[in-house]
């Protein structure tokens, strides 16, 4: 608003200043054009004077010099005699014009610096000096990251990894609309996967409550054409069958889906749920399940009931990403790989971070223990070695940070204190 | 949003641009003392508008501001303050910033100190001015906006090339576009008097001033920039015939030329259609050179084909400006009135002698910069054209203009007396000839060419203050007398006198390094000694210093005649981290007008020892002091109070006009 104002009164004075005299000038005709020459001539006359005093030109030479400039003069001053053309017969052309210039400035000016600002200029954004960048944290906002990245995929929008990257942080927020558009999107432009596929038929179920539609069912099967063992598909088929209280099918889709799970699969809670209410429906004997959850988990597949609410735990990095993306996201490993690209992307900036500014004990520790958490130990180790490096050897940080090292297992206690 | 308003003041100054091309023409075709009168206080406006984007680029670079594209490619955190404030300049669209801003400081300086001009004349160089000032607003915000914004705005940025981070950043780009832009105020006076179809008097007394002016700043410039180059790049020359240094040499010796040219357009109204000629070919070379170094084409013909959007846009400039004005020429130079007439043997004939071996000159330049170019283009093999043409073709030009030097002052305006003139040079000549003999008896004969150029450097010397002297006729008068005789003289005398000069000494320290120069390369420990020139150098020590955004790697030197100390040098190279660049930093010894020049070179594999070039420059400061004589002749000349011509008294025409 301030620039506006700014630019608005930059604008307001320079037109004023260039109408002014439009306005306000005389109309009295300056000297005209042969005056001047009189003048110049005249001096001429006199320079030669000077030449012919201190002997630069010779005396018969500076006659004729005279005699040339003399001739010009008088032609020169019988123009400034004659009277300048123009006069009274034009005044009210005269008039006409200046009001035309006037109106020219007044409208023109302005709309051709506002209009062609709009198009090159980028009046939003602030000034960011160093001082200033240095203040403020580097910026891990999801909301304002995910706006950046809106705004380029509006400058482009046949940016397919791009769509790719979004769509899942999408749905995290609950904006299962986006979010299904941008697997969409991503299909079109970076063509079929069952990631895709899958993303896009979570997004679907979670715009209809919970509720696996016919368009999400078909995407939950093109996913699974695409890669058969593709488990979330598999996981949201049987919820189908669940939901449309096709027992017998849904027996033995959990089954298969709890056969094929890893031990600590996120959803494994649910399947098993869903499997015993399926044995119940059956008439069957519900098998002994390790855990106790509740059995309308299954039926009744609300949002907030989504695996994810069920599962928090799942992610065992939960250290520097905001709490909100890692409950939401937790439970589906659907879209693990952009999951650590971000993850990785954020590891970046602030590894980038300390390398400006390393004076930060809880950063270093920070960055040591998301290497650690990725499975990165040789990044961890260097990471350790750079952290200790950027404090003196004996200072509290330093112990500080070769204690962290020895609690999280990367160093041994003699390692650490032999440095 | 200071960088914003920099950048709106940018935008806003294009659109005053635009009226300011078209009102005051207008105005001047009219007859409407409103309307021109709009284009002096446009231009005023221009100009402030363009330093408010450029206070706003500076801001930008001194607080980091990386959201700010140009400040991240160009700038870095660590760079010290002075290199933060010349790096704005330091890269193309910078530059481009810095010149448009000397062009509208120009066009503003016609408003405000061309009270005394003829209105129409003034209107019409205003709007000529704006229309150059409009192209180039326009290139810039199309194809080099220093204000396009990067968001999110990175943490560093990547430094500015280390060879610019030097004092002379701050000082040679800023004289030489003076120079450069200046001249075109020649051109838009020539344009403006094309169009009116009509050459004021006062043309005629305006054109030198101004040409002089911007004369002075592109010697300046041209000279700080040969020093630059010598001492940054550690090769120890000083001129190398390079494009990028051509491009600022041929408008210089175009100038030149029309220097001399608007001398006689002035004193006698001659040469007239000549001298516009020449004021339009002086600019176009400005723009020339504009185009060969802003475009790239310079580094390579083909990189420029891969992104020619901005040299496309140059060169479009180039053709419609040079074009439209040699077109303009063409229509209307025959219905232009002719001037005085003189003898070929004159002042005035002197002075076109001047100007045809200037003009030829600058054309054999021309063809060597843009042969390999062209030849480039068509063929694809790539040449570079380096000192032995030049030394080949523009010394033999060079030679008897410079010959003829001094004869000039010395012939009567119209009609000269050559025999007068070479009797007065007799002391000149003895001068040149003892030098001859002297050099010729030093080197046992062996350096014949050297000799004649000593010859002519000292004919030079003494034959351009041979006016003054004979003018103020010491010999005739007494000591007394001729001192104030002296003293009176015109100040344009001392200015021809003090240039011409100049030129002289120039001269002196060419021919002195290039036929006396020594020069030993060898691999040297510390502790090692190596004698040049008489002198004993000892490899002292080497050793490493921080610097605030290098690593310097310093070599120190003791100097050393018969036993005595008599200097330490110091040399070093710096390595950049950023740029991942080393540069040199020559280790000078100014003794006397002569330089002791080490520089420092690769180490050897085992890193005991380390390779040194050392110099002994004989008398090569006088190249650059002789420039700073020429441009201190052209000041004096610039201050001569004789040459302003005041603006004709109204009320004295009022009352005239009132009586009859």
């Amino acid at each position: 608003m301030v620039f506006w104002i700014v630019a608005a009164a930059m604008t307001a004075v320079v037109t004023l200043a260039i109408v002014w005299p439009l306005l306000h000038g005389k109309d009295e005709a300056a000297a005209a054009a042969s005056d001047h020459d009189v003048e110049v001539y005249a001096a001429q006359l006199r320079e030669l004077d000077g030449d012919l005093e201190r002997g630069t030109i010779a005396a018969s030479e500076a006659a004729t010099a005279r005699a040339e400039i003399g001739r010009r003069l008088i032609r020169a001053a019988e123009r400034a005699q004659s009277p300048a053309p123009g006069g009274r017969v034009v005044h009210s052309l005269r008039r006409s014009r200046t009001l035309a210039a006037t109106f020219a400035v007044v409208v023109m000016l302005p709309a051709v610096a506002f209009v062609f600002y709009d198009t090159v200029g980028a009046p939003a954004m602030p000034d960011q000096p160093l001082a200033l960048r240095e203040q403020s944290q580097p910026d891990l906002d999801l909301a304002s990251l995910v706006e950046k990245a809106e705004a380029r995929l509006r400058a482009d929008p046949t940016d397919g990894s791009g769509w790719e990257v979004l769509a899942p942080i999408y749905l995290r927020m609950n904006r299962q609309e986006d979010a299904a558009e941008a697997y969409r999107k991503a299909i079109e432009i970076n063509g079929p996967s069952a990631t895709r596929f899958g993303g896009l038929g979570e997004a679907l179920t979670e715009i209809a409550n919970g509720e696996v539609t016919d368009d999400a069912k078909s995407a939950f099967e093109r996913a699974l054409q695409i890669n058969a063992s593709y488990l979330p598909a598999k996981f949201f088929l049987a919820l189908d069958a669940s939901q449309e209280q096709r027992a017998a099918d849904a027996e033995t889709r959990w089954t298969e889906l709890i056969s094929q799970s890893p031990p600590n699969a996120p959803w494994l809670r649910i399947a098993e749920a869903g499997l015993a209410d399926a044995r119940q429906r059956l008439g069957k004997a519900a098998p002994a399940t390790t855990s106790d959850a509740p059995a309308e988990a299954a039926g009744v597949a609300s949002p907030d009931s989504q695996p994810g609410s069920s599962a928090g735990v799942a992610s065992g990095e939960g250290g520097f990403v905001g709490p909100d993306a890692a409950t939401v996201e937790a439970a589906s490993q659907m879209s693990a790989g952009d999951r650590q690209q971000m993850i990785e992307g954020m590891v970046e900036t602030l590894a980038a971070r300390l390398k400006q500014s390393p004076d930060d004990v809880e950063g270093w520790k920070r960055l040591i223990r998301s290497y650690t958490v990725l499975g990165k130990t040789d990044e961890a180790k260097a990471a350790l070695v750079d952290a200790q490096s950027a404090f003196p050897a004996d200072s509290a940080a330093s112990r500080e940070i070769a204690a962290f090292a020895v609690e999280i297992g990367l160093s041994t206690g003699e390692e650490a204190t032999s440095r | 949003m200071i960088v914003e308003i920099g950048h709106f003041a940018l935008v806003l100054s294009l659109s005053v641009a635009l009226f300011q091309s078209v009102l005051p023409m207008v105005g001047a075709r009219k007859g409407d003392q409103r309307l021109m009168e709009t284009g002096t206080i446009a231009a005023t406006g221009a100009f402030v508008l363009i330093g408010i984007a450029f206070a706003a680029l500076v801001t930008a670079n001194v607080t980091s501001d990386f959201s700010v594209l140009n400040v991240f490619e160009n700038s870095n955190s660590a760079k010290p303050m002075l290199y933060k404030v010349t790096g704005v300049w330091g890269n193309h669209e910078g530059s481009m910033l810095l010149w448009v801003l000397i062009l509208a400081f120009f066009g503003s300086l016609v408003a405000l100190f061309g009270r005394d001009l003829p209105a129409t004349l003034k209107a019409n160089v205003l709007a000529v001015q704006a229309w150059i000032l409009t192209a180039f607003l326009l290139f810039i915000l199309l194809t080099s906006n220093p204000f396009q914004r990067l968001d999110p705005a990175p943490m560093e940025g990547q430094d500015l090339n280390p060879i610019l981070q030097d004092i002379g950043l701050a000082i040679h780009p800023p004289l030489l576009y003076l120079g450069y832009v200046g001249f075109s105020i020649a051109f838009s006076f020539a344009i403006a008097a094309l169009i009116d179809g009509r050459i004021d008097a006062a043309w005629a007394r305006w054109v030198r001033p101004w040409t002089l002016l911007a004369w002075i700043f592109l010697t300046l410039g041209i000279s700080m920039g040969s020093y630059w180059a010598y001492y940054e790049l550690g090769w120890g020359g000083w001129w190398f015939w390079d494009p990028v240094e051509n491009a600022s040499f041929m408008p210089w010796l175009a100038g030149t030329a029309l220097l001399h040219s608007a001398l006689v357009m002035e004193k006698r109204s001659a040469l007239k259609i000549w001298t516009i000629l020449l004021a339009i070919l002086t600019f176009s070379l400005s723009l020339l050179g504009t185009f060969l170094v802003r475009s790239g084409v310079l580094t390579s013909v083909h990189a420029f084909a891969t992104d020619p959007t901005r040299g496309v846009f140059i060169l479009a400039i180039l053709c419609i400006f040079i074009g439209g004005a040699l077109v303009l020429f063409a229509l209307r130079a025959s219905s232009l009135e002719g001037g005085g007439l003189f003898a070929p043997i004159s002042r005035e004939g002197a002075l076109v002698f001047n100007n045809l071996f200037l003009t030829t000159a600058t054309a054999t330049v021309l063809v060597g910069t843009l042969y390999p170019l062209v030849l480039e283009v068509l063929t694809g093999e790539k040449i570079s054209v380096g000192e032995p043409f030049f030394n080949l073709t523009f010394g033999p030009v060079m030679v008897p203009l410079l010959f003829a030097v001094p004869f000039g002052p010395l012939l009567g305006w119209k009609r000269g007396d050559l025999l007068g003139a070479a009797q007065r040079l007799y002391f000149a000549a003895g001068c040149a000839l003892a030098a001859l003999v002297g050099i010729l008896a030093y080197t046992g004969g062996t350096k014949v060419l050297a000799a004649f150029g000593f010859a002519l450097a000292f004919w030079l010397l003494a034959g351009s203050l041979t006016d003054l002297f004979s003018r103020a006729a010491f010999l005739r008068t007494g000591w007394r007398t001729g001192l104030s005789r002296l003293i009176g003289l015109p100040r344009s005398a001392f200015g021809t006198a003090l240039a011409h000069f100049g030129v002289g000494v120039t001269l002196l320290g060419i021919v002195s390094v290039s036929s006396f120069e020594k020069e030993v390369i060898t691999t040297m420990a510390p502790g090692a000694s190596a004698d040049i020139a008489g002198y004993t150098l000892t490899f002292d020590r080497v050793e490493q210093r921080p610097g605030p955004n290098f690593e310097a790697q310093t070599g120190t030197f003791s100097v050393r005649q018969g036993g005595g100390e008599l200097a330490r040098i110091e040399t070093s190279k710096r390595f950049f981290p950023v740029r991942q660049m080393t540069t040199t930093e020559s280790g000078i010894w100014t003794h006397g007008f002569s330089q002791l020049y080490v520089s420092l070179g690769d180490p050897s594999p085992d890193n005991r020892s380390i390779v040194v070039r050392i110099w002994w420059k004989p008398l090569i400061t006088l190249i650059w002091i002789g420039t700073v004589f020429m441009a201190v002749g052209g000041a004096f000349s610039l201050a001569d109070r004789r040459l302003r011509v005041g603006a004709p008294v109204r009320s004295r025409r009022k009352a005239a006009l009132a009586g009859t």
